[in-house]
């Protein structure tokens, strides 16, 4: 497995457990997260130009703590899949948003009413 | 009378050594206590700076809500620009004084800051849409949020030492 693989998976399962935060930048559908040694990562869905294509492209970029870009991987790279990108993407954005506990507020006062 | 001077004539020169000695001691003793206030002099001129690096940054930040507000977009720019400048002076100056978490504050600070750039500088070829300038503020505000919890955190570390 390469560092690349072993990097989003490592981000994909800190992300499900919630111990690795994301949070929304001021472009559309970009998360952004930390990491030691003051790295930053960033995900990125960008529209497919094809409107009826609903697979966007997925961009996943590093800046060092000198703000520099070091490593992106653009829709996949080797034994990195798009499907993991995507996947990643979508634990993100989740993050960011809070949409689980939004849902859960939403449920738990729903259930309160029934 | 007579006794202690003979005692003095006949030890003058092992006196004169304790006496020496004593001078020397004092001297070292108040050399010492100078350098300990010119230390904490220093360390304190040091964090007041950090906390006004912080100010700097935090009311350029403020200030960029309202070039957003009216979609100044040129300045909007200018600003976030500057605020990424004084994020990365704050992390390169003071990496040793801040915490891994305060790193990461600024860090994410700085990115925030990068992005409203970003959006900015496409800003006066396309104009953003609505759902664009939302997520530019809610990047705004977050980056306000970030700066004040440092600002907060340093100038709570400047009024303890005082």
């Amino acid at each position: 497995m390469s560092k690349e693989k072993e990097m989003v998976d490592l981000l994909r399962a800190r992300t499900e457990s919630g111990s690795l935060k994301w949070e929304p930048t001021a472009a559309d559908d970009e998360f952004l997260t930390s990491v030691g040694g003051g790295a930053s990562i960033f995900i990125r869905a960008q529209t497919a130009r094809d409107p009826s294509d609903d697979t966007p492209d997925v961009l996943l970029s590093i800046r060092d703590k000198d703000d520099r870009e070091v490593f992106s991987i653009y829709n996949g790279q080797d034994d990195v899949k798009y499907q993991d990108l995507r996947g990643l993407h979508e634990l993100a954005r989740r993050s960011a948003l809070q949409i689980d506990k939004t849902i859960d507020e939403i449920l738990q006062d729903l259930r309160r009413e029934a | 009378m007579i006794a202690a001077g003979r005692f003095l004539a006949a030890n003058w020169g092992n006196v004169a050594s304790i006496l020496g000695l004593i001078v020397s001691l004092a001297t070292l003793l108040v050399a010492r206590k100078a350098k300990e206030s010119a230390d904490a002099a220093k360390a304190e001129a040091r964090r007041r700076s950090r906390a006004e690096d912080f100010q700097e940054a935090h009311t350029r930040s403020e200030q960029l809500g309202l070039f957003i507000r009216d979609a100044k977009w040129d300045i909007v720019f200018l600003r976030s620009q500057e605020i990424v400048s004084a994020c990365s002076l704050v992390l390169r100056r003071w990496s040793d004084e801040l915490t891994e978490a305060s790193k990461t504050q600024i860090v994410l600070a700085r990115e925030q800051a990068g992005s409203i750039a970003r959006v900015a500088m496409r800003a006066h070829r396309i104009p953003p849409t609505e759902h664009q300038v939302l997520n530019v503020s809610a990047a705004q505000r977050r980056l306000n949020e970030l700066l004040s919890a440092e600002l907060g955190e340093s100038l709570r570390v400047v009024e303890r030492s005082e």
